[in-house]
């Protein structure tokens, strides 16, 4: 008879690559068989970073999700705490890794990939470069730190001999790639360039120029950084590098600018888009930053940018400015200019396409009330599936909700007749409360101006979009690739201004009583009395994921709801989930579904979070 | 003159002729008629399964049949592999006892059909989820082989990696 424990080990392996830690944890403590293979598992791509692991939603039955199965998380406590006792813990528990892989020296080979996201504290970095220290010469393939000050004084304690197992390194300036011959396995580069400073590429950085030039040409993936400046400069060097020595790029992942500045012409991004430097035909996965800043442009060169990519499978859009888009029109030619590259591509077959946005921080735009809501929506909901048909495509959305919150009619629709079960109800109208007792600081004006709904739900949207690990040396594509943040917003602080400001009274009733008077307030006034805290954000999260619900019925035809006619199944039954399967994976602002047919054809979604 | 079939033969005997399609869900078997057929098929072309029972095979079979027109990710992509959640229909399609779900992934796996040995594996993991070290061991038979003091070393040892 067949056992679990009778399966070939690399069968085994693939099924433990499906559990989260901690049931590999409990797998390893029941023998010694499974704790050997256990541990491959366990140790193979570690991330620490400050948040948790969300956990899926008790209410959704249908939908097992293996994200939080990607990497082991070294997270604080699952409980929220102050950043200052997290950071402990997570020091703590590095440590304890640390103990254990000095003690079962073993487990040191099994450790190939380990990112460390975010920002730590000095305590917390300095455990971080005992770790990296330790896995000196063993197996680490991968070494990716976000936080620039964090990878500068690790990077500077290392010795080459660290890298030579890499296939990864990141560069933080020119002269960085003169050592790249030493390391003979490296097939990425994340171009940071952080160390450069203000200093422009010169070639004299370069110490043997062919070397290197021959040494990119081997290259698989290469990340530049999206900012202009630093990205620039690389695209100098490349462009130097191709004019001199024959540069040609065989890559199969390619992250790039395509920016149009407010005075310049597009001269560095269409070096690389139409020369010879980079074999189009090979990549596979690309992220372009796409934007324009040039006012008498519009925008239209973005049109121009025409690639044939045939063997293209995955990939994201960011919207890309220097200065703050406020205004719903651009935002809708730029989206127009990325639907018709994206019809471009489908053809070959794409399985995942990311669209990032670049929202106003506030949510307040001046031409808020006459932006085309609909037209936009229709864009995700009857344009995108119609052109993807039945490719089961992951459609990855990181902050569309918070692009959308900027139209203020809808979001009063969501706030005040939107979803009226009892779950709803019950959170709306707190966050109706949450409106009338709370202010925010407008620096352009000068004053405290009432919280509008777009201004609220579009800071939750902001919270929801941090449950995704992103970072500009990560690509959008990937973001699947590591466990969903647990992330909590404490209804006050905010990325735009100071903390919201709570009043003990409605804010009308203020402005009845002080019509003539003009008071003062001080922002911290009474800040400890206020019932909003990131308790009550998951509940809140969960009825706002009701509004993206009736989106993601749009998109696979549900919008008659779940009953069921004589017309299932066939091409007749447009409203009872007919559509095609345009999508199987869809991440919506934090939201995350799953869709796929019932046995009796019609469509179902599954919202695994927030059910 | 009917499309020529592959017949393949399970360990006891019994022959299951399909279509070419169906069969090129098993890479292992579209290598097997791309290298001894060069020009395509033109006759019937046996293979045979010599460890697949025939009700193993049968079900193997008809996962390859449903799924000959749905294109999966590429078997190198580990991550878009990792994502899929179970297809709605593998999920019943799998919903078999303990030891044929293993046999089903063990032919998906000498077979090289990697989506269904996926599909069979997360069925598996979804087993797993959830349950205590004494939990598994019952569900799946599996003998203690630790001291207390081994299984208490090896709980310190991956602390850093507890959910609390």
């Amino acid at each position: 008879m067949s056992h679990l424990s009778s399966l070939p080990k690399n069968i085994l392996l693939n099924i433990i690559g499906f559990l989260p830690q901690q049931d590999v944890i409990n797998l390893a403590r029941t023998n010694f068989d499974f704790y050997e293979i256990c541990m491959v598992k366990l140790y193979r791509r570690i991330i620490i970073r400050l948040e948790p692991v969300l956990q899926p939603s008790s209410r959704d039955i249908r939908g097992i999700n293996y994200i939080d199965a990607k990497q082991t998380v070294v997270y604080g406590l699952k409980k929220v705490l102050n950043r200052e006792d997290q950071l402990k813990i997570i020091n703590a528990r590095i440590q304890v890794l640390i103990l254990s892989l000095k003690i079962n020296s073993g487990l040191l080979d099994y450790i190939e990939e380990l990112t460390i996201y975010g920002r730590l504290d000095a305590a917390t970095g300095s455990s971080v470069a005992e770790l990296v220290s330790l896995l000196q010469g063993r197996s680490l393939k991968k070494l990716l730190i976000t936080d620039y000050k964090l990878r500068r004084s690790i990077g500077s304690s290392l010795k080459v001999e660290t890298y030579k197992s890499f296939e990864s390194v990141t560069i933080d300036k020119v002269s960085d790639l003169n050592h790249i011959h030493e390391l003979p396995h490296v097939k990425e580069i994340v171009v940071a360039l952080k160390d450069q400073g203000n200093q422009p590429f010169d070639p004299n950085q370069l110490s043997q120029p062919e070397l290197i030039a021959s040494q990119l040409a081997r290259i698989q993936t290469l990340i530049i950084t999206e900012d202009n400046r630093f990205h620039q400069e690389f695209v100098k060097l490349l462009k130097y590098l191709y004019e001199k020595y024959g540069l040609r790029l065989k890559l199969h992942t390619f992250c790039f600018n395509y920016y149009h500045g407010k005075a310049d012409i597009p001269v560095y991004s269409n070096f690389l888009t139409q020369t010879q430097i980079v074999d189009w035909t090979l990549v596979r996965n690309i992220e372009v930053r796409m934007g324009c800043d040039n006012v008498a442009c519009n925008q239209e060169c973005l049109g121009m940018l025409q690639l044939s990519l045939p063997a293209l499978k995955k990939v994201s859009l960011v919207q890309h400015s220097e200065g703050e888009i406020d205004t719903h029109k651009y935002n809708e030619i730029w989206e127009v200019k990325v639907f018709s590259f994206l019809e471009e591509l489908v053809d070959s077959g794409l399985k995942l396409i990311s669209i990032r946005h670049k929202p106003a921080p506030d949510g307040v735009f001046f031409d808020g009330m006459e932006g085309n809501y609909l037209q936009r929506l229709q864009l995700y909901t009857d344009m995108l599936p119609k052109i993807l048909q039945n490719s089961r495509t992951t459609l990855l959305l990181p902050n569309l909700l918070k692009s959308l919150a900027c139209y203020e009619q809808p979001m009063n629709t969501l706030l005040w007749n939107g979803c009226k079960c009892s779950h709803c109800e019950l959170y709306l109208s707190k966050l109706d409360d949450f409106l009338m007792t709370h202010r925010y600081y407008r620096f352009k004006n000068h004053a405290f101006k009432d919280l509008v709904s777009s201004t609220l739900i579009s800071s939750i949207a902001e919270a929801l979009t941090k449950r995704h690990c992103a970072h500009d040396l990560m690509p959008d594509f990937d973001m699947l690739r590591y466990p969903f943040n647990d992330t909590r917003w404490d209804f006050h602080s905010n990325n735009f201004s100071i903390p919201f400001k709570c009043s003990v009274d409605k804010n009308y009733k203020e402005h009845e009583f002080d019509e003539d008077v003009e008071v003062f307030y001080d922002a911290s006034d009474v800040f400890e009395a206020c019932p909003f805290s990131s308790n009550l954000f998951r509940p809140v999260a969960r009825a706002i994921s009701h509004y993206v619900n009736d989106i993601v019925r749009t998109i696979i035809s549900l919008s008659r709801g779940d009953a069921e006619d004589v017309e299932i199944g066939t091409s007749k039954d447009l409203n009872d989930g007919g559509a095609p399967n345009s999508f199987g994976i869809l991440l919506l602002n934090g939201f995350y579904y799953h869709l796929d047919r019932e046995a009796n054809g019609t469509n179902y979604f599954s919202n695994i979070y927030d059910a | 003159m009917p499309e020529p079939k592959v017949i393949i033969i399970s360990s006891d005997d019994e022959k299951f002729p399909v279509d070419v399609k169906v069969a090129e869900k098993s890479i292992l078997m579209k290598k097997m008629i791309e290298d001894l057929n060069p020009d395509g098929l033109e006759e019937d072309f046996e293979i045979p399964t010599p460890n697949v029972r025939s009700t193993v095979l049968a079900k193997v079979i008809e996962w390859c049949t449903h799924h000959k027109n749905t294109v999966f990710p590429d078997d190198d992509d580990e991550d878009a592999r990792k994502s899929a959640p179970v297809d709605e229909w593998d999920k019943n399609f799998l919903k078999v006892d303990q030891e044929m779900l293993y046999e089903i992934i063990l032919a998906a796996n000498y077979l090289n059909i990697r989506p269904l040995m996926d599909s069979g594996c997360k069925i598996v993991a979804e087993m797993i989820r959830g349950k205590s070290p004494e939990e598994l061991r019952r569900t799946f038979n599996i003998v203690n082989d630790f001291s207390p003091e081994e299984e208490a070393a090896i709980r310190r040892e991956n602390e850093w990696a507890e959910d609390r």
